[in-house]
């Protein structure tokens, strides 16, 4: 990641190397493997994609609190990247490089750096049985990789293919160093079932903008590779480990607490940037307490929930249904919380719930109510998650305070005391979302008509502001140094304006995130490996319309920007006014 | 530095490219250096200095020469780029030099200003500093003309705002707005303190033109205060979800603003009257006028209705008015409208309309342009969005969320609309492929009726 951060955020390339930054450094696994045979080289994997704190490194405006996707390949099985590294090796290293300045400054919940040890050992644990161990190296990519390179004389680097944007700058810095150092890299796709560069170059250079057209994408395609064999003893027969006795010392996972320890202060590069578009969401720790442990009163929201809490999993559609709910469906209140293990998705579709990512049409909208009861109309699913609500009929099981009180009384369940009474009235908070959303849509995208439909910015497909990606591909508004958002954003003002965006939560210490970890596990979030309350924290997908200092909007897409401020005469017309203020106050200096 | 980052970019924007470094150069220079720049100022003639300091014939000037020529100039020239900076930015960039600081405090800097009221408990967001707000107040009350209070979900922010409007006596503001960014604090402001503070704009500004207080407590008597003090000036109100205002309160401002074009209001405090006083002949042209059709709880909410014969002299005497109409209501209580012809132009249906609603729109709005509906049952949509197609001949934009309807009559409507339609979103779960067309063959046949390329909306599979 401090790679991959570097590379992000030093654009100026004109500096004589590549730059990575010394402050900042990275969580960097790989595997680093001896041939000491006829061509004596000595073979790289690199096999982690860090992403922590992903955004922020990019410098944009997304702070993402990301899952436990720096797991991503720590395995033995089927892992054709590190199967190819053992091809004609003699001795086998794996490493994984953990900079201690970034472990202690990260905005990483307490959970995740345990699941992240916990994978470590875990790894390190296997290779025991291969007579190998892990390797855990302190200190910056930056300095490590060169120093590892020539140390162990590295000749061959091999790296299991990353389609994020972040993970491809990452890796093309990796590749630079591995280049200047004459070591060769061997690149291999095991994270996603299927080349993803191919399947946009089948769809004329696009990504696929539905399920279907992605289905018939990879009809068109080769079956797929089966799975390479695991890395046994007997695969890597001929290839061994060199260990020395302090290699617990010197290379062993760290404790929680060795982490704990280098506690630096947080490296915010997002402060003093222009704000841009912010979304204003509610900071309500009490309505997030209530959907998280499924006290809404909106039966289907609770039975998801409280599926999540007991099982660990939901189903996609039950995603989109609570993180709907949270955000601008009903609550108005936006955390990003780990509700899929998988980095893109999760927060890709974090965005695309919340409408955060510019390209949707944000009526698109799951009634708390309704969507449960055309999935399930009987409401089987709240019986068995609800238990409580198991005597009302299926008429009133998923807005049970609508039950007639004689109902509630057979059903042997009274809203409001065995169970609780909806939180929001969702008429009247959808009335008020769509409103806000509506607002913010069009500060973006200067519509000043009186279309819903046309507020939202357009894409290039005519597709009526919608915009699809492919799982893994880069998602609007999650590539690096915030061209995604910015351009999307350009694309909808039409012109190359200061649109600059930032980390848009100031929240989220490191306190406030250990602290929410521990409160989490006591309000038993963390049966599950994956809703990290923790990782909430600081969360900033957060696009919005909002300005920091005052009349920021000055810098905002608006005519502003671009126009002849003191020397238009023109009056706002009408239809601005009707619109909201908000533009209008903005082409005050055009009176 | 923010300053000088932002300055720099205001300069590149205004192809000044080659001052560049020397401007750089003169943002790195220590604190001392400035007592070379002030001489300077207090040396040259105060205002209105004709002489362009900054040109590019100055080629290799050496770096006091530059700074002379930074200081000095012009105002409307440092205004510029003021502008172009934020509030924060400004303030740094008004303390470097005695210039820059009066350029600071220019009325036009300060026509407009937009109050942040947020609380760290409720908002992610900054407020804006009490020492800018008392500032403002004293120094530039005078010179506000279009002021905005955006507060977050917390009643305390909603009465720092009351107490700033409170205290904007000697103003002349032309357009207020209340916003709440997200839940509708105004409302917990009690109502004598928020009434209290809005009366002292209306009697003082004297001149509104746009008044945006939607969810707020405003009442009947504040709104006669309004329209004794600017009845002459006020062209718009949006003031949905206001329940202490009663159809008499909105009917005495369309009575006597007679420049009013736009406004916005719930259903429950339209009537006949107001109708037909907006379509009075001395009245101007309605341009826009947004409904809320909102219930709190199913089944209790009867709606009146609205006779055709007000619609039709609204129409008659506001030909172009746009008739926007929101709908929050649960399926039972749609039973009044739509029954006769209502020159509706958009419609969006916030939550499940029953199809026998939906069907009455081709045939009794011929004005549609919009059509919104976000949910509806399991049964199919097609005659009704047939019958919308066929009858609904200015209906450009369509969305459909919670809804179903067969490929081929999704065909056909398109088909019927042609090119028209501008806005089509409708997610992919909505079409049912049936005998005629699958998924797959729907987005090419749309798009080429469309004549664009057009796929369905679809959710990522998370």
């Amino acid at each position: 990641m401090g790679l991959l951060g570097a590379a992000a955020k030093t654009p100026d390339t004109k500096k004589e190397e590549l730059q990575i930054p010394a402050q900042r450094g990275d969580l960097c696994g790989c595997w680093l493997a001896e041939g000491v045979g006829s061509n004596s080289s000595f073979q790289i994997y690199i096999w982690t994609k860090e992403a922590l704190e992903f955004g922020r490194s990019r410098g944009t405006a997304f702070v993402l609190q990301l899952p436990t996707e720096f797991r991503k390949g720590l395995r033995l099985h089927d892992n054709p990247a590190l199967k190819e590294c053992t091809r004609g090796a003699d001795t086998i290293r794996c490493v994984y490089i953990l900079d201690p300045w970034f472990a202690g400054s990260s905005n990483v919940g307490i959970n995740r750096w345990r699941f992240l040890l916990q994978c470590l050992e875990d790894l390190d644990a296997n290779l025991r049985k291969l007579n190998s161990r892990l390797f855990v190296i302190r200190g910056q990519p930056a300095d490590v990789f060169p120093r590892l390179f020539k140390e162990w004389n590295i000749t061959k680097l091999s790296i299991e293919y990353d389609s994020e944007p972040f993970g491809k700058e990452r890796d093309a810095a990796i590749k630079k160093l591995a280049t200047e150092a004459g070591v060769e890299v061997i690149v291999r796709i095991s994270h996603t079932l299927y080349d993803l560069d191919k399947i946009i170059e089948l769809n004329g250079g696009q990504p696929p903008l539905t399920y279907k057209r992605f289905q018939t994408l990879i009809s068109k395609m080769e079956p797929l590779e089966i799975p390479v064999e695991t890395i046994t003893s007997e695969v890597i027969e001929k290839c061994v480990t060199p260990l020395s006795d302090d290699h617990d010392e010197k290379y062993g996972v760290p404790s929680l607490e060795e982490l704990a320890a280098t506690n630096n202060p947080r490296f915010d590069k997002m402060e003093g940037n222009p704000i841009c578009v912010q979304i204003p969401w509610d900071k309500n720790p009490e309505a997030l307490a209530k959907w998280a442990e499924g006290r809404t009163g909106f039966p289907w929201i609770d039975a998801i929930m409280t599926q999540l809490r007991q099982e660990g999993w939901i189903h996609h559609l039950a995603r989109h249904a609570v993180a709907c709910f949270l955000t601008r469906g009903d609550l108005w209140v936006f955390e990003e919380l780990l509700l899929d293990a998988d980095w893109s998705i999760n927060a890709g579709s974090w965005m695309w719930l919340s409408c955060s990512s510019f390209f949707q049409q944000f009526f698109h909208c799951y009634c708390p109510v309704g969507f449960g009861r055309r999935t399930d109309p009987n409401g089987d699913y709240i019986r068995r998650y609800l238990p409580v609500l198991r005597g009302f009929p299926a008429k009133y099981i998923y807005d049970p305070w609508n039950a007639p009180e004689g109902i509630q009384k057979v059903a042997k369940c009274l809203i409001g005391v065995n169970y609780p009474k909806p939180m929001v009235n969702h008429a009247e908070a959808s009335r008020l979302n769509i409103e806000r959303m509506k607002q913010i849509y069009q500060q973006l995208s200067r519509y000043r008509g009186l279309g819903l439909l046309a507020s939202v910015p357009s894409n290039p497909n005519g597709n009526g502001g919608l915009m699809g990606y492919a799982p893994g591909e880069s998602i609007p508004g999650s590539s690096g140094s915030g061209s995604a958002v910015g351009s999307s954003c350009h694309a909808c003002v039409r012109q190359p304006c200061s649109l600059s965006l930032r980390n848009a939560v100031q929240g989220g210490s490191e306190e406030d995130m250990e602290a929410s970890g521990e409160e989490a596990r006591e309000r038993g979030l963390s049966v599950t490996p994956l809703l990290r309350h923790g990782c909430a924290h600081g969360s900033g997908i957060l696009p919005c319309a909002h300005t920091d200092g005052q009349q920021a909007h000055l810098l905002k897409p608006g005519r502003n920007c671009v126009g002849p401020v003191l020397s238009s005469g023109k009056r706002p017309s009408q239809e601005e006014d009707a619109q909201s203020i908000g533009p209008k106050l903005q082409r005050q200096s055009t009176d | 530095m923010d300053a000088g980052e932002y300055l720099m970019a205001a300069v590149a924007s205004f192809h000044w490219v080659r001052v560049n470094c020397n401007l750089e150069a003169f943002f790195r220079m220590k604190r001392s250096d400035f007592c070379v720049v002030n001489t300077a100022i207090q040396s040259s003639p105060a205002v209105k200095q004709p002489k362009l300091g900054l040109c590019p014939s100055l080629g290799q000037t050496h770096m006091y020469t530059v700074l002379q020529d930074w200081a000095s100039l012009p105002y409307h020239v440092v205004l510029r780029i003021f502008q172009y900076l934020p509030l924060i930015d400004r303030a740094r960039a008004s303390s470097i030099c005695r210039r820059w600081n009066e350029v600071f405090h220019i009325p036009d800097l300060w026509r407009k200003f937009e109050f942040e009221l947020n609380q760290s408990a409720t908002s992610y967001f900054k407020s804006t500093h009490p020492d800018l707000i008392q500032q403002i107040i004293k120094k530039h009350a005078a010179h506000l003309q279009y002021v905005s209070f955006k507060v977050d979900s917390s009643t305390e922010s909603a009465e720092i705002a009351c107490d700033i409007l409170s205290q904007l006596v000697n103003c002349s503001i032309q357009t207020l707005g209340l916003i709440s960014t997200a839940k509708p604090s105004f409302m917990n402001v009690s109502k004598s303190h928020f009434v209290s503070a809005l009366t002292v704009v209306f009697i003082n500004s004297k001149s509104l033109s746009s008044i945006k207080i939607e969810d707020t407590p405003v009442d009947d008597p504040s709104l006669k205060i309004l329209v004794a003090n600017n009845s002459d000036t006020l062209r718009l109100l949006k003031m949905s979800s206001c329940p202490h205002v009663s159809s008499d309160g909105i009917l005495c401002v369309a009575d006597h603003c007679q420049g009013l074009r736009e406004l916005a209001l719930n259903y429950y405090i339209l009537s006949d009257e107001l109708l037909l006083a907006l379509s009075s002949e001395t009245h101007v042209n309605l341009e826009h006028l947004r409904i809320d059709v909102v219930s709190e709880n199913p089944g209790q909410m009867e709606f009146h209705s609205i006779k055709k014969h007000s619609w039709d002299a609204l129409i008659k005497h506001s030909p172009g008015v746009n008739v926007v109409m929101y709908f929050f209501v649960y399926e039972e209580e749609f039973e009044t409208f739509f029954k006769e012809e209502t020159p509706v132009t958009h419609l969006y249906f916030g939550r499940s309309v029953s199809k026998a609603i939906l069907g009455r729109l081709g045939h009794n709005c011929p004005r549609l342009i919009e059509l919104v509906v976000c949910a509806n049952g399991l049964q199919p949509l097609d005659n009704e969005l047939i019958c919308i197609a066929e009858h609904c001949k200015n209906l450009t934009a369509l969305g459909l969320s919670e809804c179903a309807v067969s490929c081929s009559a999704f065909i056909q409507f398109v088909r019927l609309c042609g090119q028209r339609l501008t806005q089509l979103s409708i997610m992919e779960e909505v079409l049912i492929p049936d005998d005629s067309y699958s998924l797959e063959e729907i987005h090419i046949e749309v798009s080429k009726y469309l004549g664009r390329v057009w796929f369905p909306d679809v959710m990522p599979i998370w």
